[in-house]
């Protein structure tokens, strides 16, 4: 054995163990890599919750304080419509006695003086829009309020022990009219669902509110799929649209109130915040994936509640039997 | 046990007694990892006790002491690689009690899984200190050459005495170590 093998070998296990090494470190990066981007994604999911949490707070806090100012302006609205409406036939009638002469010369005379500078013809015509019009924009605001105490709600709204299936085929249903034209709706429900304590009309506003969204995402017609399961303690339901799909940089933003896509005029933007506060309510959560081009699912998971006391299982089972 | 202390094994061999010799030692005991090491990566604690066995039939010296003779040698390439230990600690004594709480906690950020052992300490009065170590592996002679190369490092004598020992079944071994003057 000569010592130049001797050295050779060495320098084979130097080299071997060199490229072990270089493949450990690609592996720690790797690892590194993988855990700095869920620590990142973990990141923006707790802010953006925070960011809710925020939200949540702040409007609470102007709903309260828009809501009383609000229904005063409303209630007074509605009296000055009455008010109104007798003024302009006092007006009516006063150019109905004009008409037949049945005013004095003077009377007139003062009369032409006001019509000329007021032009009463026109205030006849224009004062009920404007007042129809106030009006809409006034309940357009209770609307909105309404939907922020909903999203920024502290206490929950009532519970009952309730089918999710029957409740997404009645959202389905209420929303028919609005999608039919232009989108096919497959149902595939799963019949051992079990039920769970939740706020029916409220999830039925969930789902209305998603159903149509998708509808939206597919203004040339698509086909959009309801699906439930059940795993453990969890439910499941998607809701999953093969539409336009929803860009990466406007994910992080869809829950947020007032966040839209839509023109101006069309849609407040409250729609996936209340969305978002009655899942949370629920103790459950919500979530996205989508691909552009393909399409996007919404994912639900709530909890199976039972607020069932003994005497209520006894009589189901009773009524089963 | 991890690649480091193989590499520093090697490397004390081949300092001691050449390249042949390690390349001799390699070649008597025919390990799995063709004695091929990596610091970071984790080898079987049976390798070197493999190697230390015929290194020790090889030099005609006890298993035991040529482990300790490792340990020491081993502690003075480990200050050479992490100096900061030594740095933050000024005496024998604060250095040895740092050795579990502050070292080799350091140890297992830096390394994936090291297999550590255990220490307690108790000091006596201000010339003793018991260690107790305790270990699945049983390196307790290691250790003690560790203990032996941080004397030599800190410039100061000391009587060590083994009392307990895993090795005659207890499970635990204590270190009671005095300082001299
Ligand atoms: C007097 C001081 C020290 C003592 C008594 C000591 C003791 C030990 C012992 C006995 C082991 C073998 C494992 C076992 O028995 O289970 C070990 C492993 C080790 N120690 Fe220490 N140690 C000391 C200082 C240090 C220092 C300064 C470092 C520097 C970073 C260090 C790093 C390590 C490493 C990397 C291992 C190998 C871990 C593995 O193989 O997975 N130790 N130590």
């Amino acid at each position: 054995m000569s010592e130049v093998e001797v050295y050779q070998r060495a320098l084979n296990r130097e080299k071997q163990a060199r490229l072990d090494a270089e493949e450990q470190l690609e592996n720690s990066s790797r690892e590194l890599y993988k855990k700095n981007q869920a620590l990142q994604q973990q990141q923006s999911a707790m802010l953006k919750n925070e960011k809710l949490a925020t939200i949540g707070m702040l409007s609470a806090g102007v709903a309260h304080e828009i809501n009383n100012p609000l229904a005063v302006v409303i209630s007074n609205l509605n009296s000055l419509t009455d008010y109104n409406q007798q003024l302009l036939a006092l007006l009516a009638q006063v150019q109905q006695w004009q008409q037949q002469g049945q005013l004095p010369d003077a009377i007139v005379a003062a009369f032409n003086e006001m019509d000329a500078d007021a032009d009463f013809d026109f205030i006849i015509e224009d004062a009920p829009d404007m007042m129809a019009d106030m009006k809409e924009g006034l309940i357009r605001m209770q609307e909105i309020v309404s939907n922020l105490k909903t999203f920024s709600r502290t206490k929950p709204g009532e519970r009952q022990y309730i089918d999710l299936n029957a409740c997404l085929e009645a959202s389905l249903k209420l929303v028919n009219n609005e999608i039919k034209d232009h989108c096919i709706v497959n149902m595939d429900l799963d019949p051992s669902l079990p039920k769970t304590a939740a706020n029916n009309s409220e999830l039925s506003q969930v789902f209305m509110n998603l159903v149509i969204n998708a509808a939206h995402a597919m203004e040339q017609g698509g086909r959009i799929r309801v699906h439930s399961s059940h795993q453990n303690d969890q439910i499941k339901i998607q809701i999953v649209d093969n539409g336009t799909g929803i860009p990466e940089n406007i994910r992080k933003d869809i829950f947020n109130p007032f966040f839209t896509t839509k023109p101006p005029g069309h849609g407040t933007g409250m729609g996936l915040s209340v969305v978002h506060g009655i899942i949370k309510d629920h103790g459950g959560s919500i979530g996205l994936t989508s691909k552009m081009g393909v399409g996007t699912c919404f994912t639900i998971r709530l909890p199976v509640v039972s607020t069932q006391t003994d005497e209520e299982d006894a009589a189901e089972i009773a009524g089963a039997l | 046990m991890k690649g480091i202390v193989f590499n520093i094994l090697e490397q004390m061999v081949i300092e001691k007694a050449g390249l042949v010799a390690w390349d001799q030692l390699l070649n008597d005991v025919q390990l799995d990892s063709q004695g091929i090491y990596t610091a970071g990566k984790s080898y079987p604690d049976d390798e070197v006790v493999a190697l230390a066995t015929r290194a020790s039939e090889m030099l005609d010296i006890p298993t035991g002491d040529l482990i300790k003779a490792f340990g020491c040698y081993m502690f003075a390439q480990l200050v050479e690689r992490y100096p900061i230990f030594t740095d933050q600690k000024t005496t024998f004594f604060d250095f040895l009690k740092s050795v579990h709480d502050v070292i080799h906690v350091e140890v297992r950020k830096l390394y994936d899984e090291p297999s550590l052992p255990d220490f307690k300490h108790k000091q006596i009065n201000d010339t003793q200190l018991l260690m107790r170590y305790s270990s699945p592996r049983k390196f307790c002679m290691l250790a003690e050459g560790l203990i032996a190369g941080a004397a030599e490092h800190y410039q100061v004598k000391y009587k060590l005495d083994h009392r307990t020992c895993m090795h005659q079944g207890a499970d635990h071994c204590d270190f009671l170590i005095t300082l001299e003057p």
